[in-house]
């Protein structure tokens, strides 16, 4: 019998011993990271960041690692590997730079860096300690079909959207939308105040609208007619607008909320921030300093059809076009800044979750 | 088959040594305190809560995704029950035609996982899905039924597990005695009273088992409900784990799931476990045909209509996306110029992984099912029943659970593939060990103590003797927890290291997106896997009493 327990601990010791070396064979990610490389975790699209690396690695001769992922899980993993003691990452890049204003007022998980180059972002758009930087800029918009509705008969305001007459016909995002619906119900509930921003949530899901995981979602559905409306960031209307299928390309763009005694639109900003604990902070800080370069602002605006936030930069020819009064400057604005809304992250999801926006 | 309470290697043992067999017993006490320290840690965070957040889950989401799981659960096990008793009660009871042909053929919804069938669904009934187009090509504009919310999740989920309860009451019709009927005919009882006070109470142990399993499956399962938006206790926790920063609403709300199928566990044990109404023995004459007269056709309709749904209509639009992405060449260039390498790499990752966590759990179960089996005491009895409490976790909470025990005490591990084999192994440790307990359980201990008189020393006699009339059993459960593992989604999708990803996480990935005829590929290579294995475990079920404990 001893040796039948013993031929047990022997299997176990042998797969004790073989597993985790397979095992480590087998991951990959941040533990492979050679000497001099710059690591990165992006929460922006990979074909969206993958030009900019190139250009950065032309321009410099860094070489850069990089995870894509969601910007909510990336987050999360950093602030796990610093619990386990394990290399944090030198960058990373956020899709809401309110989430950075957020990690760095509840964990303290960035370094300040500014510069020069830095400095000639506008200020709203940056970290008042320098521990973030916003990168591009975006505005909350409404998509539409235009086989299903027709320009005239469109809202001006969001708050037109708990009328019959959208009933069931809208798309909106989860509470776990971090760079698109979630800092627009935080900008709604700083001009606004809780009560009356509960009451208007209350009011759209009475009116059965639909609440889908990913702005990407919205996109889409939108655009094959399953819903007439969808709220959602701007170039997301034009990703639309480039799909393969030219059955699905028909949508609409609305800038709501820009009449008189309305709030305005919502303009909220991607950013970058070096990690606490980075390895390579020289490096670090010459890709801060390239992500805000002219050419790197020019890719953001042609790539993804976004707002370059350095001053002289132009937008996306599309994008124009639509944009009331045809600037960025010249339309209205919600008065709120990225930090302000990062501030309320945390208070506007638990709103969402008190609403049962899932 | 019977097993003395302590055979001789046991008493000797106790004899030598006046204890404990320890060689068995620590390494089956270690194996299960390590697969229960997930649930444990994970119901510890739970209770751990802030009360107002507590009050707050209490408030708002418990009673909502308390009603819209108990609602899906409920369906999906009445569904599936009525499903698979009427369609076995048609292949063994009944003279339908060609029952021998429909017999293995209504296994086969099987072969396709349920995420594969939730993405088919999505894609041929979705607006702009393939239905809608061939329709609209034809003129008609009228809507097309909407696959999402809690229909087109039952639907899916019925068609997905009722083969469970399928399997299960064949074999129970076949079990039953003929003589029975006619006894109970004899004493001047009526058809329906025979059905109702002969029939019904010896198949409900098996009704029982195949209930348990679909509800535990449908309480867990996370790719369809996800899929067809419909919220769940399970979409929801894991809604929570990737978009928040504070895991307590998640753990909260595990805990309340995880304390849904313990109750679940120990209902299902209170009401059937212990009844069990076996023949003494079966005459050899068979059980008479009902005639189906009229009912022929609708009976066949019925057949044709199950496999059409749950077979024929995924493979067709696997198939036809399959096609659509050779035939459209910018799709192509997407799926083959970009990634028909990765595809392999995606293959690999899966079946090694599953080949991994398979092979960890088979050799992990030996001691706790040698102990359990042959010392019947309440100790080893209790580490067996330990061992399999990741029956109890769906892998959204697996992952939860494992995750905050490894930032706690392995960091080493964190985001390695270690992690991902870990969660496998927990959550599907009793598949592997069940069959090996049943195996055991038909090995009689004399044969091991006959050949230690003849000399063997123990481990010889376990090796030449035990060993190699075990390997049935091995096999059958190695088999079941690597296409477990093969087909495991949420886990996968929380634990998995940068840049690991596996079949179910491709295609998880590209529906995501949008993008069907990218998962295509990927959903075709999982079905084709799935084939040959299945066919195997049905192959080897046909030996008497095994498929039992295969479910």
């Amino acid at each position: 019998m001893q040796k039948i327990s013993r031929g047990f601990l022997l299997v176990g010791v042998v797969l004790g011993i073989l597993v985790p070396l397979i095992a480590s064979l087998g991951s990959g990610g941040v533990a492979t990271q050679g000497p001099g490389e710059l690591v990165i975790f992006s929460g922006r699209r990979e074909p969206l960041l993958t030009p900019v690396l190139e250009l950065f690695k032309r321009q410099t001769g860094v070489a850069v690692t990089v995870k894509f992922g969601s910007t909510t899980a990336l987050a999360q993993e950093i602030l796990q590997l610093k619990e386990a003691g394990r290399p944090v990452p030198d960058v990373f890049i956020a899709n809401d730079a309110g989430t950075l204003e957020f990690l760095q007022a509840t964990r303290e998980a960035f370094q300040s860096y500014t510069s020069p180059a830095i400095e000639r972002i506008p200020e709203r758009f940056r970290a008042s300690d320098g521990s973030w930087l916003g990168l591009s800029g975006r505005s909350r918009v409404i998509i539409y079909n235009r086989d299903l509705v027709k320009p005239e008969e469109l809202p001006s305001t969001a708050f037109d959207l708990i009328h019959p007459q959208w009933r069931g016909k809208i798309a909106v995002s989860n509470a776990s939308d971090t760079d698109g619906f979630v800092p627009w119900v935080s900008a709604l509930r700083l001009i606004l105040g809780d009560e009356l921003t509960k009451f208007f949530l209350l009011k759209l899901k009475e009116n059965q609208i639909t609440i889908l995981a990913e702005q990407t979602d919205i996109r889409k559905a939108v655009g094959r007619g399953e819903f007439a409306l969808g709220l959602i960031n701007h170039y997301y209307v034009y990703l639309q607008r480039h799909e393969i299928d030219p059955a699905v390309r028909d949508v609409g763009i609305l800038y709501h909320d820009q009449g008189p005694f309305q709030l305005g639109t919502l303009v909220n900003a991607t950013g970058a921030a070096i990690v606490k604990g980075a390895t390579h902070r020289e490096d670090a800080q010459r890709f801060l300093d390239f992500l805000v370069s002219p050419d790197a602002q020019r890719l953001f605006a042609e790539l993804n059809f976004e707002y370059p936030l350095l001053p002289g930069v132009s937008i996306h020819p599309e994008v124009v076009e639509d944009l009331p009064s045809g600037s960025l400057e010249a339309f209205k604005q919600m008065p709120v800044s990225p930090g302000d809304l990062g501030q309320e992250l945390q208070a506007t999801q638990q709103l969402l979750e008190e609403v049962g926006w899932f | 088959m019977a097993v003395s309470a302590r055979p001789l290697v046991g008493r000797l043992i106790a004899r030598r040594r006046g204890t404990w067999p320890w060689g068995v017993w620590v390494p089956s006490a270690l194996i299960a305190l390590g697969m229960a320290s997930p649930l444990v840690y994970l119901l510890y965070q739970g209770i751990s809560v802030a009360p107002d957040v507590w009050a707050r889950l209490l408030a708002t989401r418990v009673p909502v995704l308390l009603v819209n799981t108990l609602m899906l659960t409920g369906f999906v096990t009445m569904g599936a029950l009525a499903l698979g008793l009427l369609l076995a009660w048609l292949v063994e009871r009944t003279d339908l035609p060609a029952r021998r042909i429909f017999g293995p053929l209504l296994l086969t919804p099987f072969i396709v996982s349920p995420l594969v069938m939730a993405i088919s669904y999505v894609g041929f009934f979705g607006v702009g899905g393939l239905l809608d187009k061939a329709l609209r090509g034809l003129g008609w504009d009228g809507a097309v039924p909407s696959p999402y919310g809690l229909g087109g999740t039952v639907w899916v989920l019925i068609l997905s597990t009722y083969p469970y309860v399928y399997v299960l009451m064949r074999a129970a019709f076949r079990g039953l005695d003929p003589t029975l009927l006619d006894v109970a005919r004899c004493s001047g009882a009526g058809r329906a009273r025979i059905a109702l006070r002969v029939t019904l109470p010896l198949l409900a142990p098996a009704l029982s088992a195949g209930a348990f399993l679909v509800a535990l499956y449908a309480l867990a399962d996370f790719e369809v409900p996800a899929l067809m938006r419909y919220p769940t206790f399970v979409t929801v926790i894991f809604q929570q784990l990737t978009g928040r920063y504070d895991s307590s609403a998640a753990s909260a709300l595990g805990t309340v799931l995880v304390l849904l199928m313990i109750l679940m566990l120990w209902g299902q044990r209170e009401l059937w476990g212990r009844r069990h109404f076996v023949p003494e023995r079966i005459s050899g004459r068979p059980w008479p045909a009902v005639p189906l007269r009229n009912w022929k056709i609708p009976a066949l309709a019925l057949i044709v209509l199950v496999l059409f749904a749950g077979l024929l209509l995924p493979m067709g639009i696997l198939f036809y996306w399959l096609v659509e992405s050779w035939l459209i060449p910018q799709a192509l260039a997407v799926l083959w110029g970009t990634s028909g390498r990765a595809l392999l790499g995606y293959l690999l990752n899966s079946l090694w992984v599953s080949a991994a966590a398979a092979t960890v759990a088979v050799a992990l179960s030996l001691p706790i099912a040698y102990g359990s089996v042959r010392y019947r005491d309440r100790l080893s009895q209790t580490w067996a029943w330990l061992s399999q409490a990741g029956q109890a976790l769906p892998g959204v909470l697996i992952a939860l659970g494992l995750l905050s025990l490894i930032l706690r005490f392995l960091p080493g591990l964190y985001a390695t593939v270690w992690v991902v084999i870990l969660a496998y192994l927990v959550r599907f440790f009793s598949q592997a060990l069940q069959p090996l307990r049943s195996g055991l359980a038909q090995v009689p201990a004399h044969l091991e103590e006959g050949a230690r008189l003849l000399g063997q020393r123990p481990l010889g006699a376990f090796r030449r003797v035990t060993l190699p009339l075990l390997w049935p059993a091995l096999a059958g459960g190695w088999t079941l927890v690597f296409l477990s593992a093969l087909r495991e989604l949420p886990a996968t999708l929380l634990l998995r290291p940068a840049g690991f990803d596996t079949l179910p996480i491709r295609i998880w990935t590209a529906a995501g997106e949008g993008f069907y005829a990218q998962a295509a590929p990927a959903a075709l290579l999982l079905v084709g896997l799935s084939i040959p294995l299945l066919l195997w475990l049905h192959g080897a079920s046909s030996a008497p009493g095994s498929m039992r404990s295969y479910g």
